[in-house]
């Protein structure tokens, strides 16, 4: 499959999962095809999102968003994220680490909820928009909290290697990707190399993506952009500050998704 | 403070003190992350370090640097996913330092907005695995990078996590504990009578006046000369210096600033570029 006959599968509205994590193995390719097509009122999925969230936001693609976390791990805050959660003009859905897992995990088994005790009595409860209600256990009566299924349209991940099958290998943090993949009703791998066979030698440590859960794999050489790529490629810490001081500005984000 | 060492050393030496062993040891900061290493080094010989990437977990002790996924694939034993994780948070094999925004007078913290979440004056990262710590640890520590009036607070303003008081009674006192604070001014903990933020120890030229001014709470005096946070010792300032922060990346935290990365990005690419000794 291409990049665009991808995008250009996707309905306005679409709920879409982006994996990796940070500026980490982020699928900034796939983000940027996105945002050239102009698909609006994108529902926005991520465990801990970092700039291909921030640059759909930026360009006013995105409807609503459901996060862990939204940021450039060390290197500082996500611009147009928090400069629309600041307008009000971002619905957003707060979820912690935990409980993003098991929203995952429900959906994976195709559960209405999973129970958890992550979470209880903090704020994310008390939100608006709280994915979350508390119940009694059926078997002891403690108090737990039942978090909603969540079940993106489509999940995109970016992957070492893949092959045309669509099985794949991960070689750096996997992230929430493997639930997040099989919590989706459709899943396309972006993989800097799409191989006849993946090698079968293994002896770095990797995640393994079945091709039971994959539907389109796409070849993207340096597809993670500015985010690292291990062992690949490193984040580009020069562009990561870059864009932090930029992106603000419409104009300079509408070249940025060009290149 | 004494030039013999930095506000930095001194911070990595005592957070370093918290760490038990055959257990995940975590430092969200910079600084923090240096201590479960130094921990390691010295006296925790079994302590399980594991940095920002889960992807290479239980790694020898190596010098910090900002790519660590290129320096820890030598010796780490495994990768460790974020499902096992939290199977590991939920059965008290987490020790954690927090680097919050704000912490409150009884221990609750935030690092995800600040003002009314639905329109934030400030919207941070979101409450990421906080909540999650929270049940499971046995303590939550802080490593507040700055203590100011606005990040030591009567209350915070969104609860990532709970400290004492209303929320500890209603929802159980088997949720982690606010452990040990710890600001580029002093160290603090919290009384178990009232749940209320107290004074440890304050770090050498600090005086209670000073710390009283950036908090945004009454602390209480304490009786007496108020201790004063022990100096690193010889041998501690020797790994800091040679064998986990050779490169002086805890100086982010000091002076901080994108020209002292920019100068510590390209003495990395620097290194990774001449031929590796083996």
């Amino acid at each position: 499959m291409t990049m665009e006959a991808f995008v250009a599968s996707l309905d306005p509205g679409v709920r879409i999962a982006f994996g990796g994590g940070g500026i980490q193995r982020k699928p900034m390719a796939a983000a940027k095809a996105l945002a050239r097509s102009g698909l609006s009122d994108l529902d926005l999925v991520t465990f801990l999102g970092g700039p291909e969230i921030d640059l759909l936001i930026g360009l006013g693609r995105a409807r609503r968003l459901a996060f862990a976390f939204v940021g450039f791990d060390a290197y500082g805050l996500a611009p147009c994220f928090r400069a629309a959660r600041e307008a009000g003009k971002l619905p957003v859905i707060e979820y912690s680490e935990a409980t993003m897992l098991a929203a995952f995990e429900a959906g994976a088994k195709n559960l209405p909820f999973l129970p958890t005790r992550f979470g209880l009595g903090t704020d994310i409860v008390t939100t608006p928009t709280s994915p979350f209600k508390t119940f009694a256990c059926p078997f002891t009566g403690e108090t737990l909290l039942g978090v909603s299924a969540l079940r993106p349209d489509v999940a995109v991940v970016h992957v070492n290697l893949a092959d045309k099958a669509g099985n794949a290998v991960i070689y750096s943090d996997a992230y929430a990707d493997s639930l997040m993949v099989r919590a989706s009703r459709r899943t396309v791998l972006t993989a800097e190399q799409v191989v006849d066979a993946l090698p079968t030698d293994q002896t770095r440590r990797f995640t393994f993506i079945s091709r039971l859960w994959v539907d389109a794999v796409i070849e993207a050489p340096h597809g993670a952009g500015m985010t690292a790529m291990f062992p690949d490629y490193r984040f580009d810490l020069p562009r990561v500050l870059e864009y932090q001081r930029k992106a603000n500005d419409r104009a300079w984000l509408e070249d940025m998704i060009q290149e | 403070m004494n030039a013999e060492y930095t506000l930095e050393e001194l911070l990595i030496a005592r957070m370093a003190r918290e760490f038990k062993g055959n257990a995940i040891g975590v430092g969200a900061t910079i600084l923090s992350d240096l201590s479960a290493r130094l921990a390691r080094a010295l006296w925790v010989p079994d302590l399980f370090l594991m940095t920002a990437s889960r992807a290479v977990a239980d790694p020898d002790v190596s010098p910090k640097s900002l790519c660590d996924e290129w320096v820890l694939d030598r010796t780490s034993r495994m990768s460790l996913d974020w499902v096992e994780m939290f199977h590991l948070v939920a059965q008290n094999r987490l020790q954690i330092w927090l680097g919050a925004v704000q912490i409150d007078r009884q221990g609750g913290s935030n690092i995800s907005v600040l003002g009314d979440w639905a329109k934030p004056k400030v919207q941070m990262v979101g409450a990421r695995g906080v909540p999650d710590d929270l049940w499971g640890c046995e303590r939550l520590c802080y490593h507040m990078r700055r203590q100011t009036t606005r990040s030591f607070v009567e209350k915070v303003d969104f609860v990532c996590s709970f400290g004492y008081g209303e929320r500890r009674e209603q929802w159980g006192s088997h949720a982690a504990k606010p452990g040990i604070v710890v600001s580029d001014l002093g160290v603090y903990d919290f009384d178990p009578a009232n749940g209320a933020m107290r004074i440890v120890s304050l770090h050498p030229s600090i005086g209670f006046d000073d710390a009283q001014k950036r908090t945004g709470f009454a602390l209480p005096r304490p009786v007496g000369e108020v201790p004063v946070t022990a100096a690193p010792t010889g041998e501690e300032l020797r790994v800091i210096r040679e064998v986990i922060d050779p490169h002086g990346i805890r100086r982010l935290d000091g002076e901080g600033g994108d020209a002292l990365l920019m100068e510590l990005w390209q003495q990395e690419l620097e290194q990774v570029d001449s031929p590796v000794a083996e």
